[in-house]
């Protein structure tokens, strides 16, 4: 019997990024390695937008390489985790509009110099236990 | 557990927030070289942190092709105003485990029951433990 999706709609997916502030953001390191941060976030146009301070190793890594990751997820209870992953190229925006309705950094609020990335939603994974609630 | 790399020393602050919390996100590498990520429920055991998964899973088979990682960890799910981070890059180890680690600061969501189905798995080989020994580590304020 094959395993029932567990997955997020387009909506429901956009629904739960646009509810947090913050993603945790892979980059890669100059030798290839990950390497993690925390970035305010929002979604906007189809795509994630989120921001990183300038001067952070996360910054130099996405100029390099701008391969990225980016997820967050809730644990209220065990059958009520969600979690989304989303994969693609960051690419830098220079729209002032959109940096202003970034969320302040979540790491140090007072910084104000930072990068803003898009990335698009289409290399995504996600997971709703809710829908697997019903089953148990 | 294990016989064991060495990793870089943890501070007692660094420590006491390890043990504190266990929202972790696990970076590995894909096949091309790419980074992904997976959210986990994690714990500190002397100077590693660790987490349960599948054998099959993702996480693990990008483990065992290329160790290096990077795994932060996040003061709970309740601070979206004050979050604060640990840094935990180094390398990943899959290791066999037949009875349950202990893990300690585990309990958010976690019954009895998944605890022994879990418990069941590892015996039967399902699933493993997958730690990092870090090469560096710090709070993301401070290291990144």
């Amino acid at each position: 019997m094959p395993r029932e999706s567990i997955a997020m709609s387009n909506g429901e997916l956009s629904a739960f990024i646009s509810a947090k502030p913050w993603v945790v953001v892979g980059t890669l390191d100059e030798d290839g390695s990950p390497w993690g941060d925390v970035a305010a976030s929002l979604i906007e146009g189809g795509q994630l937008i989120f921001a990183v301070p300038r001067g952070t190793r996360a910054a130099a890594n996405i100029e390099r390489d701008p391969r990225v990751v980016c997820m967050n997820d809730q644990y209220p209870t065990y059958y009520e985790i969600k979690g989304v992953t989303v994969h693609g190229r960051a690419q830098r925006l220079d729209d002032q509009a959109i940096a202003a309705r970034l969320p302040s950094d979540p790491i140090d609020r007072d910084v104000a110099d930072r990068t803003v990335y898009a990335v698009p939603l289409d290399d995504v994974t996600s997971f709703d236990f809710t829908k697997i609630k019903a089953k148990v | 557990m294990s016989d064991d790399p060495v990793g870089v020393p943890i501070p007692p602050e660094l420590e006491a927030f390890l043990k504190a919390h266990t929202r972790t996100f696990i970076l590995t590498l894909r096949k091309d070289g790419s980074p992904t990520g997976h959210p986990m429920t994690g714990w500190y055991d002397e100077g590693r942190m660790c987490v349960t998964t599948y054998r099959k899973s993702h996480k693990t088979r990008n483990a065992q092709r290329d160790d290096r990682t990077s795994w932060v960890v996040l003061n709970g799910y309740d601070s979206d105003d004050d979050v604060r981070a640990v840094q935990f890059k180094g390398v990943n180890r899959v290791v066999e485990a037949t009875e349950m680690p202990r893990r300690d600061g585990v309990q958010q969501g976690v019954s009895t029951g998944l605890s022994s189905r879990t418990e069941e798995r590892l015996k039967s080989g399902k699933r493993i433990v997958l730690e990092v020994t870090p090469t560096e580590t710090g709070f993301l304020e401070e290291v990144r």
